[in-house]
């Protein structure tokens, strides 16, 4: 009974945790921008997300070690080093996207300006890091964040037409405002929002953290393959609500209080005002997520002392890097920079960087000496090399892609 | 010792952080280039009216609470004003830009006053009636759409 519970505790975290800024921006976005027509990435994106996230899992139950750990020592202190750098740097554009989701969501049911509680926010974050239990953390913001079926309850209360949906969602075309290339580049961002590398900082990091053994393993199987997948469920939903009532009236989405408009118009104010807990609850979750996992790549690269489970003053410098990214981020933000904007580049960016973080966990996963008997099967293999050569094209078409379509404009 | 080389991956970070702002301003050296901004100008500006007016039906349908209202109408507003400032930043490039201009910037003054009345309303707590007093901006919206039509 205890193992059920706490498998149905991870898939339920697993489901709220899967949705972040990025999510809720990019399906919003393509939803009003090409309704279903790129529905199918995310469809791709979250088998990605499962194969990686269920290697890094088991590569850090099997090793005891993360992946930023091993990719120095695979993959040498150079281009480890630039590794780090932009992992750090993208990680660093997704955390400040995260922080300014959080203060919006605030300003919403407040409407005091989001700028005004950005320092607030970044303290906050700060604070739950360095007061609360990592367990804890997982489920009380994933399980607040499962607020966000919500929007499936606005589809439902729709009442769409299912099969023109399963149409248009299966003959996926350009529509005709669109050029192919905007076309690719959302479907990128979309592609880049599902396999955010800072899920697999954190995953691998939190395994190592939590001391997961061979037996924890098919723990973090359940969580991946029927949490994720749920996740993936909540995403079109957003999709579909955006398509079905933003699309038709001309209404693009340039702020995260477009993405809850659906919801007001169709469900009404109890609707909004679960949406929007569950949009704090994803954005704040997210952001412990990736001020941890900034922490987590630099100590693991250097070779410091890191993690959660450490006393604070023997992992000062972990902490330090959280403290001064978080810090650095509310900065930015302050700065005036919009956060859609910062959110969109950070998904894309990641999309274009994902070779750096899911090469070296391929590399291990096959490694005997560190796997034992749970190196990777054909099946994973083959379907790893296919997301690996999907990742690379899309790593070299990402930039010139950026420039073509002026960022999606 | 060879130092290490920061130049370029810091100035591609600089560029990218760059390109975060709200509205870059990029140059129109012809007609055609000043009129696909024109269209874009009007197309956000599009966006924003209908949201407003579907926040405002919202509101009155007493589905959304005042200081969410009171938001996303403040950014329609906002967003109308941005790009009005960005699209007037540009210099047109000949005399029929110069008509363009007037035309678009006559369509968003307009559309921008009746949303600054629709965030007046919604601080003031005049939910109930935000319906009314967005019909004006149906309006707005054919008149944008039809000045994006003429474009093409």
């Amino acid at each position: 009974m205890k193992k059920f519970i706490a498998i149905t505790l991870g898939i339920l975290t697993a489901i709220g945790g899967f949705v972040d800024i990025g999510d809720l921006v990019a399906n919003a976005e393509t939803g009003a921008r090409f309704k279903l027509s790129l529905a199918w990435v995310v469809l791709v994106g979250v088998l990605g997300i499962i194969v990686y996230a269920e290697m890094a899992g088991r590569v850090a139950a099997m090793s005891k070690r993360p992946v930023f750990d091993l990719v120095r020592e695979r993959l040498g202190p150079g281009f480890g080093f630039a590794n780090l750098a932009a992992s750090f740097f993208i990680n660093f554009l997704t955390l400040t996207a995260e922080i300014a989701g959080v203060a919006i969501a605030i300003s919403l049911v407040s409407s005091v300006n989001y700028l005004l509680l950005l320092p607030v926010t970044g303290f906050l974050v700060w604070l739950v890091i360095w007061r609360m239990p990592f367990e804890w953390m997982e489920r009380i913001f994933g399980l607040m964040g499962l607020a966000l079926l919500v929007f499936a309850v606005t589809v439902w209360k729709i009442g769409p037409d299912w099969n023109h949906i399963f149409h248009q969602a299966l003959h996926p075309a350009v529509p005709s405002k669109e050029t192919p290339f905007t076309y690719a580049y959302f479907g990128i961002a979309l592609f880049g929002a599902a396999m955010t590398p800072y899920e697999v900082f954190f995953f691998s990091s939190g395994g190592v953290e939590e001391k997961w053994t061979k037996s924890d393993l098919n723990l973090n199987r359940a969580n991946v393959f029927v949490g994720f997948p749920l996740g993936a469920f909540l995403s079109l939903a957003i999709m579909l609500g955006a398509t079905l009532v933003l699309a038709p009236r001309h209404i693009s989405v340039d702020s995260l209080s477009q993405v809850a408009l659906p919801t007001a118009f169709e469900v009404g104010k109890v609707g909004l005002a679960v949406l929007i807990l569950g949009i704090f609850a994803a954005t704040f979750g997210a952001a412990l997520e990736t001020a941890m996992s900034a922490g987590y790549i630099v100590a693991q690269f250097f070779g410091w002392t890191w993690g959660k489970f450490t006393k604070a003053r023997h992992a000062a410098r972990f902490h330090l890097v959280v403290l001064m990214s978080i810090v650095a981020g509310v900065l930015f933000g302050l700065s005036g920079v919009d956060p859609i904007k910062v959110t969109e580049y950070s998904i894309v960016l990641s999309a274009a960087a994902l070779p750096l973080t899911y090469f070296p966990i391929l590399v291990i996963a096959n490694d005997r000496d560190y796997m034992g008997d749970e190196v990777n099967g054909p099946i994973v293999n083959g379907l790893a090399t296919i997301y690996l050569i999907i990742i690379l094209l899309i790593a070299v078409a990402t930039i010139p892609l950026m420039i073509i379509t002026k960022a999606g404009a | 010792m060879r130092r290490p080389r920061w130049g370029v991956p810091a100035s591609v970070a600089v560029l990218l952080l760059a390109g975060c702002v709200s509205h870059p301003v990029g140059p129109a050296r012809t007609h055609g280039k000043y009129s696909g901004k024109a269209s874009t100008t009007a197309e956000s500006a599009l966006s924003a009216v209908e949201t407003a007016r579907l926040s405002a039906q919202t509101g009155s349908r007493d589905h959304a609470f005042g200081p969410y209202l009171s938001v996303i109408l403040g950014e329609s507003e906002d967003a109308v004003t941005g790009v009005q400032g960005t699209f007037d930043s540009i210099q047109p490039p000949d005399e029929k830009a110069d008509q363009l201009k007037q035309k678009l910037d006559d369509l968003l003054s307009t559309a921008a006053d009746h949303l600054t009345n629709l965030r007046v309303a919604v601080r003031r707590g005049e939910i109930k009636g935000l319906e009314q007093l967005a019909a004006p901006l149906a309006g707005d919206a054919k008149d944008l759409q039809r000045f994006m039509d003429g474009l093409q």
